[in-house]
């Protein structure tokens, strides 16, 4: 998996595109949009118990990392919000667990690949156009997320308020 | 419909999927232990993991013990790559349990783990500062709550 930095800034970007396309609501949700990008990572303490306590509970996390796991989770997630938010936070949970998904299909099948098709298959899909350790996921989302500070600055210089 | 019914509902299904997961995913996926249990079984199969490398011992090819989530293996390896202590890597080969090795027949060393790791705590750093400043906890209803609601 590339790092939770180009997950959390990715998660950014997206939520201030929709944000500057109109929905004005987006930039609160730029949290909730980071968090459901790191979801389908809560299978690392099941890695962490097995490490550390000998506790082998690997094949029983696998769905988290999943598509249909990962965006049951988020549904779970949303529940945490308020009833007339529902909708909205599972909507920005799940650009985050899309953004995720999408960048791990990318990684080397050698570092193991995606269960996409899971529950139905458990054959393992990737594009293969990255390493896990490479820095390149990171220099590719900094460049709209520079793009988009240097606008947002530039507009609050103008309007007031800014920052991310 | 009532929150604690969906999460009910949700929950199930999520449990439900990490039980079916943990019967039909230990039958394609072995661990070290496993291999060790029942080395006849395993002979010349394919093996996949990542884990740290270590006692390495040079020659026409590189002998390491390998060291994944707590269990290790020893492994040979003849590829080009070029192997220091406590490298972590990505390693894919063939068991020979019988021999009591993995004949590594591919890997990929990471450029620096530490790397990886300090980038991801910036990011959980950047994740609770963009969560938290707009979004506070209700203990009274156990909800999150807009700091602006």
């Amino acid at each position: 998996m590339p790092d939770w930095l180009t997950y959390v800034l990715s998660a950014w970007v997206v939520s201030e595109v929709l944000f500057i396309s109109g929905r004005r609501y987006a930039r609160r949700y730029a949290g909730v949009a980071a968090i459901g990008s790191v979801l389908p990572d809560l299978v690392k303490p099941f890695y962490l118990l097995k490490t550390y306590l000998g506790l082998d509970l690997i094949g029983f996390s696998v769905p988290l990392a999943t598509p249909v796991g990962a965006f049951l989770v988020a549904g779970l997630a949303s529940t945490l919000f308020p009833r007339r938010r529902w909708t909205r936070a599972f909507g920005f949970l799940s650009i985050g667990v899309i953004i995720h998904l999408i960048w791990d299909s990318m990684l080397h099948p050698l570092g193991g690949g995606q269960l996409i098709l899971f529950p139905f298959s458990f054959k393992q899909y990737s594009l293969g156009l990255i390493w896990s350790d490479s820095i390149l996921p990171l220099l590719i989302v900094s460049v709209p997320f520079v793009i988009l500070m240097a606008l947002r600055v530039t507009g609050s210089s103008t309007h007031g308020g800014g920052g991310l | 419909m009532n929150r604690v019914l969906v999460e009910a509902i949700i929950l199930s299904f999520i449990i439900s999927l990490c039980l079916y997961s943990h019967v039909e995913y230990g039958k394609r996926h072995s661990s070290i232990p496993d291999v060790d249990k029942d080395p006849g079984r395993y002979e010349n199969v394919s093996f996949r993991s990542e884990g740290t490398v270590t006692n390495i011992s040079a020659g026409p090819t590189t002998n390491f013990t390998f060291v994944t989530m707590g269990d290790r293996i020893d492994a040979a390896y003849s590829g080009a790559e070029r192997l220091e202590e406590g490298d972590y890597a990505i390693v894919y080969g063939v068991l020979h349990p019988l021999s009591g090795y993995l004949e590594v027949t591919k890997m990929h060393v990471y450029a620096d783990i530490r790397r990886l790791y300090a980038l991801s705590l910036l990011g959980l750093g950047l994740l609770l500062w963009l969560f938290l400043r707009n979004w506070r906890f209700s203990f009274s209803e156990l909800v999150w709550r807009e700091r602006d609601a």
